[in-house]
């Protein structure tokens, strides 16, 4: 249950957050936002380390290298949304992102990426998900 | 065309990989020190690309209203709350819930027209998208009877 509700208040940040960006993005441009929000960002969550007394980061040396540069493909991410979204307008942008994020975040989950154990997908996972791409295109075009 | 709808699914492929690293920091590092490092990053990239891109231009900057300032937060509850619902629940289930979840609260907020969004009417396609984005939902994480029975929670998670 606790995570259900991160889960489904991680996306009404992600909404906020993209809401928000765009307003920013047009008044200071795109490369301007991502840095302020990221950097303001960063900020504000050292100082939580800070006041929460984490100490885990001393361990940053045991995460493998390219690991800890996940954060960083946010630039890259927002490159090419930016590009797309010149192409082809919102409909067609939106929706690809969010099918090819589905579709290869299921694929390395069964393949054991994550850690668990491989994950077997039955018919119903296969409907939910079409029956979800579906949902996806429904409403953004 | 074609090239447009390849940078998209690049970017969101490039969202799950984002999400896989995220997680495997998640391992060592507790969730602060993994927002923290997570964003750090992001924020040396975007400058990165903002140098290549604008060059001089990026640094001069326009004012701007004062909550701009707190956009971060934002950033915060995003990557703290995408990485503990996918430790809990597992990537797919999470990422499934995390956009449901997306794409109503942008529906709502368009209908409303809130936060200055531009109002766009509710129609009946948007009502089937939202049947079929739930519908959707609640069949991917349904389990076969057995397993419930066996308590195989790892099926899907």
């Amino acid at each position: 249950m606790k995570g259900i509700i991160y889960a489904v208040l991680g996306g009404v940040f992600l909404t906020l957050q993209s809401t928000a960006n765009a307003a920013i993005g047009d008044q200071l441009g795109t490369w301007q936002a991502a840095a302020l929000t990221q950097g303001t960002g960063f900020a504000a969550a050292m100082l939580i380390v800070w006041l929460t007394g984490d100490r885990s980061w001393k361990k940053l040396r045991q995460v493998k290298l390219p690991y800890r540069f996940g954060g960083a493909l946010a630039a890259f991410i927002i490159f090419s949304n930016i590009t797309a979204f010149h192409h082809n307008g919102a409909a067609v942008t939106v929706s690809a992102v969010l099918i090819a994020q589905i579709l290869v975040t299921l694929g390395m989950e069964k393949a054991g990426w994550f850690g668990h154990s491989a994950m077997r997908l039955r018919a119903p996972q296969w409907i939910g998900i079409a029956l979800m791409i579906t949902g996806i295109l429904c409403l953004s075009f | 065309m074609i090239t447009g709808i390849l940078l998209a699914l690049l970017a969101g492929a490039l969202v799950s990989v984002q999400t896989l690293f995220n997680n495997n920091v998640n391992t060592v590092l507790h969730s602060n020190s993994t927002t923290a490092l997570v964003l750090g990053m992001g924020f040396i990239a975007s400058l990165c690309m903002g140098f290549l891109f604008e060059g001089a231009d990026f640094l001069s900057w326009k004012a701007m209203p004062a909550w701009f300032w707190f956009s971060g937060v934002l950033g915060i509850g995003v990557v703290t709350c995408v990485v503990k619902g996918v430790r809990l629940l597992g990537p797919s289930y999470a990422t499934t819930i995390v956009m449901t979840s997306q794409l109503l609260c942008a529906l709502w907020w368009d209908s409303a027209g809130w936060f200055g969004l531009e109002q766009v009417p509710f129609t009946a396609q948007k009502a089937i998208g939202v049947t079929a984005l739930i519908a959707g939902l609640l069949l991917f994480k349904s389990k076969p009877k057995e397993m419930k029975q066996r308590g195989m929670q790892h099926e899907l998670s």
